[in-house]
């Protein structure tokens, strides 16, 4: 027992001398980002601008605690619970560390505003009601990208398509939610659609022989694990075929898809730390709904893949510029 | 009381038929209530696995055992154990090391009973076993909470020993218990061994390698051979026999592969 | 002065109160490897999977309305099931303990993700990012955990604003580690827990004392997944979400803290053990919380730490183990 004490003391002490974190009389904002990612990186940067931009300047009139627990959940969850007792308002910066925060503030009885960037889907995630019902103190944007200005970017670079179709994983109810909306969009442009499933790899090599002799222009892959971890191999298939693949998202396209909108998320960032500005000036949150990237989609091309099949990237690149 | 008949057992050591290992070759055993069987033989005789397969560690190719009547051929070792009392040749085996001598006591005290949801230790056996592990005459009633880890060996073998007497068995099997211990603690081990199976009239069957021993005790005397038995004495015949007269018979018998 | 006196004050009470509600659940999980570990001598690595099928039972039980304490319930009865099936596997098909574990623990795998799916069907309607988001993620509101009724009661009934609901879930994990305590230093005291004891510390011995060690070694693997189970429902519950991968590396935590414990309270008595366990769990969240909330070192080196720290615990127990031997002289063949 005397062991145990003497551990728990000198524990305490090492606590007390190394007391770097702290919180005076000057706003505290607080900044949890899941991991090291280019993409959330961008996130942090683009919301400290926004908010230098709006008169609070860090080390001047506030002070800004940055964490970052490299996805450890034990790290997640102490910098969520240490941020949310010493500050006056945090930002989550992916679903996991804005989870986090709304979990440590609720198990603290506090109730500091929580903005959240770079999550998908908040409200399945639980951080707000709906999107444009943020009653309890949380708020912030959404990174979904829209199916359907993926598909409307078909008839733009391919202005003779006539039929598209759409690949995925057949377990990821995900995946499906797109491939329906992809549907949607498609017939309301006059394009025939047609869809393949795979249960596992092992059938995607007979499913690609099957799509390559298809009638099909263009290929959508959506954001599913499967498509994903085997996109090379998908758009190589593709590739010998002349079909244009248009991605769900960013890293699909630099491995080998044609061309995809990307959410920019330095711009996501911007916009969170303007509703930042926005509650440090006094707004309430219940007034700002969440936002989203859609109003500023960057057009990611592959200019090897696009020639490849016999496209000029120029060509492409002026006939998606101002969306 | 133990009814052996026809048991047949091999070992395939390797996929070759050829290299198969014949351990018990039709051998047939009938032992008395009371008696006290000394077991010798060379090494691979078949002594150890006839053990085991009185005790359900291995099961039988062919053949028939039968205790009290009873046909336990095809009993697993765990519903066998009701029957038998047993000590090995490693002091290790005998017993639980990280439990207390009095834990020990209690689960071998429980060895013939259906296990429930009681709790472990009743308080009115602690008294029981105390005196009981004086007559071993090794202090081991003043240390009854110590973990049985903490014992020697030849500690650990009269632990056993008095274990697997403590809830009275109908057999004794004895796998050449003293083995492992040196001379001193092993005639130690075996007077005890004497004294508690002539007082219970357990009837018992000890492996020895020790002719001397196989002569000294018991009441009747078997060698075994290629799994077989090739000399079976008891009564008379048995008080008179000799060291000379077991090392003939192996003589005999041509094998070179003798213990002494 | 008084300021960094505060700030310090804050912080200690930050890690005392991280120290509590993180490492009480992982007690549960460590008391739970320490069941099959250390009583059965059963490395069983089907216990990353079932500390994920605790929080995943727990949080769609939670979510359909059911009460948070019936559904830890419900969660250790799946996690019983589980450790069943690998001591089934085990003892009945003869697999070998390690490969047991490693399948009940890829089995578990998809189950958890199944389990988790009949929420996420009920409420996703969004396309995901791969990028940013777990495709298998279910939080838990604040209203749906077992310790909010006990926090109302405090807040409302009784008035008491400074209250936080942390304190009441520390305070329920303390009686529930307790309760889970007692009655497993209970149960592996009566006659068949004895018999799961002696099945562990020697098979040989426990068969010719007529106990049924297979049984034995399949109840034993039952209740220790049970424990893990729990410990990971109480670990959702927490910290409010579960995710498919929270399993992921529990297996060293747990041995972590055993071996932590043993080395500072001593395994002599089964009921020290038990308590070293605990301790072991607690000790080890303290140092992590510490090194994290004071900001000694940067999160990426933290499996270097953890990695550290049970070289260091080794270490220690190992000298300390020698110099009794010398002193006791006392040569221990086993341990």
């Amino acid at each position: 027992m005397k062991k145990i004490i003497t551990v728990l003391s000198l524990v305490f002490t090492l606590a007390l001398s190394f007391s770097l974190a702290g919180c005076t009389k000057t706003t505290t904002v607080g900044i949890l980002q899941l991991v090291t990612h280019d993409a959330l990186d961008a996130c942090t940067t683009g919301f400290e601008e926004a908010l230098a931009d709006g008169g609070f300047v860090d080390g001047d009139n506030i002070v800004i605690e940055f964490r970052n627990p490299e996805a450890d959940s034990v790290a997640l969850n102490s910098y969520a619970s240490e941020l949310v007792r010493s500050c006056d308002i945090v930002l989550g910066i992916a679903t996991d560390a804005a989870v986090a925060l709304k979990n440590a503030r609720e198990n603290e009885g506090s109730d500091i505003p929580i903005l959240f960037t770079a999550v998908t889907d908040p409200v399945a995630a639980g951080l707000v009601t709906a999107l444009d019902v943020t009653d309890n103190n949380v708020t912030g944007t959404s990174d979904a990208s829209d199916v359907a200005k993926q598909i409307q970017m078909v008839k733009k670079i391919l202005p003779n398509a006539t039929e598209i179709g759409v690949l995925y994983h057949s377990s990821e109810v995900n995946s499906q939610v797109q491939a329906t909306a992809a549907q949607t969009e498609a017939t309301s442009q006059n394009l025939g659609f047609e869809t393949w499933t795979v249960n596992e790899v092992s059938e995607l090599n007979a499913t690609l022989t099957a799509i390559s002799n298809s009638d099909i222009d263009a290929l959508f892959l959506p954001t599913d694990n499967l498509v994903a971890s085997n996109i090379q191999t998908i758009a190589d298939a593709m590739i010998d075929a002349g079909i244009l693949t248009v991605c769900g998202e960013e890293s699909m396209t630099t491995k080998g898809g044609c061309v995809t909108y990307s959410i920019d998320y330095a711009a996501l960032g911007v916009q969170t730390g303007e509703m930042a500005v926005e509650i440090l000036n006094g707004k309430s949150v219940a007034e700002i709904p969440v936002g989203n990237g859609l109003s500023d989609l960057l057009v990611v091309l592959n200019e090897t893949s696009l020639t490849a099949i016999g496209l000029n990237p120029d060509t492409v690149r002026s006939a998606l510029q101002g969306n | 009381m133990l009814e052996i008949e026809h048991a047949k057992k091999t070992f395939n050591l390797t996929n070759n038929p050829l290299d198969d290992r014949i351990a018990l070759d039709d051998l047939s055993l009938s032992v008395k209530e009371g008696e006290f069987v000394t077991i010798i033989g060379g090494n691979g005789s078949g002594k150890s696995t006839l053990m085991n397969a009185i005790s359900g560690v291995i099961n039988l190719d062919y053949g028939k055992i039968m205790i009290k009547g009873i046909d336990v051929t095809s009993i697993d070792e765990h519903k066998r154990a009701k029957y038998l009392g047993r000590v090995f040749q490693d002091p290790n085996l005998g017993t639980a090391p990280g439990m207390s001598i009095i834990e020990n006591m209690m689960l071998a005290y429980r060895r013939d009973k259906k296990k429930g949801l009681r709790w472990g230790f009743d308080k009115k056996l602690r008294t029981k076993f105390a005196e009981s592990l004086k007559t071993l005459n090794l202090g081991l009633d003043t240390r009854m909470d110590q973990k049985v880890g903490l014992l020697s060996g030849g500690q650990r073998q009269a632990l056993t020993l008095l274990m697997a007497t403590l809830s009275k068995p109908d057999i004794l099997l004895l796998d050449e218990h003293t083995a492992a211990l040196d001379p001193k603690t092993a005639k130690l081990v075996l007077s005890i061994t004497d004294l508690v199976v002539k007082e219970s009239k357990i009837t018992t069957l000890m492996i020895t390698h020790n002719m001397k021993d196989a002569i000294d005790y018991g009441t009747r005397l078997i060698m075994m051979k290629e799994g077989k038995i090739i000399f079976d004495v008891s009564g008379d015949e048995k008080k008179t026999l000799t060291k000379e007269d077991l090392l003939k018979k192996f003589d005999d018998d041509g094998d070179a592969n003798i213990a002494l | 002065m008084l300021v960094l006196a505060q700030t310090g004050w804050q912080i200690v009470t930050g890690i005392a109160l991280d120290t509590f509600s993180s490492g009480l659940p992982y007690a549960m999980l460590a008391l739970g490897i320490f069941l099959s570990y250390r009583i059965l001598d059963f490395a069983d690595l089907g216990a990353e999977g079932s500390f994920t099928l605790g929080g995943a039972v727990t949080a769609v039980l939670v979510y359909s309305g059911v009460n948070p304490f019936i559904a830890l319930l419900f969660a250790s009865v799946a996690g019983f099931f589980a450790g069943s099936v690998t001591g089934l596997l085990c003892t009945k098909l003869k697999i070998p303990a390690l490969l047991s574990g490693i399948i009940t623990m890829t089995a578990l795998f998809t189950i958890n993700l199944v389990i988790m799916g009949i929420y996420k069907a009920q409420t996703s309607s969004q396309p995901f990012n791969i990028l940013t988001s777990n495709t298998n993620y279910i939080t838990t509101s604040i209203g749906n955990r077992f310790y909010y009724s006990l926090y109302a009661f405090f807040n409302s009934t009784l008035g008491l604003s400074w209250f936080k609901p942390l304190y009441s879930a520390i305070l329920l994990l303390i009686v529930i580690t307790v309760a889970v305590m007692i009655i497993v230093y209970y149960f592996y005291g009566t006659e068949i827990g004895m018999g799961v004891r002696a099945t562990g510390m020697n098979g040989v011995m426990a068969r010719a004392q007529g106990i049924d060690t297979d049984n034995m070694t399949i109840l034993g693997l039952a209740i220790s997944n049970a424990l893990i189970s729990l410990g990971g429902g109480l670990s959702s519950q927490v910290s409010g979400s579960t995710s498919s991968n929270m399993g992921v590396g529990v297996l060293v935590i747990g041995l972590a803290s055993i071996i932590i414990g043993e080395a500072i309270v001593g395994r002599k008595t089964f009921k020290r053990n038990l308590i070293a366990v605990v301790v072991g769990a607690i000790i080890y969240y303290m140092i992590i919380s510490t090194v994290i909330n004071t900001g000694l070192l940067e999160p990426h080196y933290l499996k270097l730490l953890y990695a550290v720290l049970i070289v260091v615990v080794l270490v220690i127990s190992h000298i300390k183990k020698n110099k009794k031997q010398v002193i006791g002289g006392n040569g221990l063949a086993r341990d």
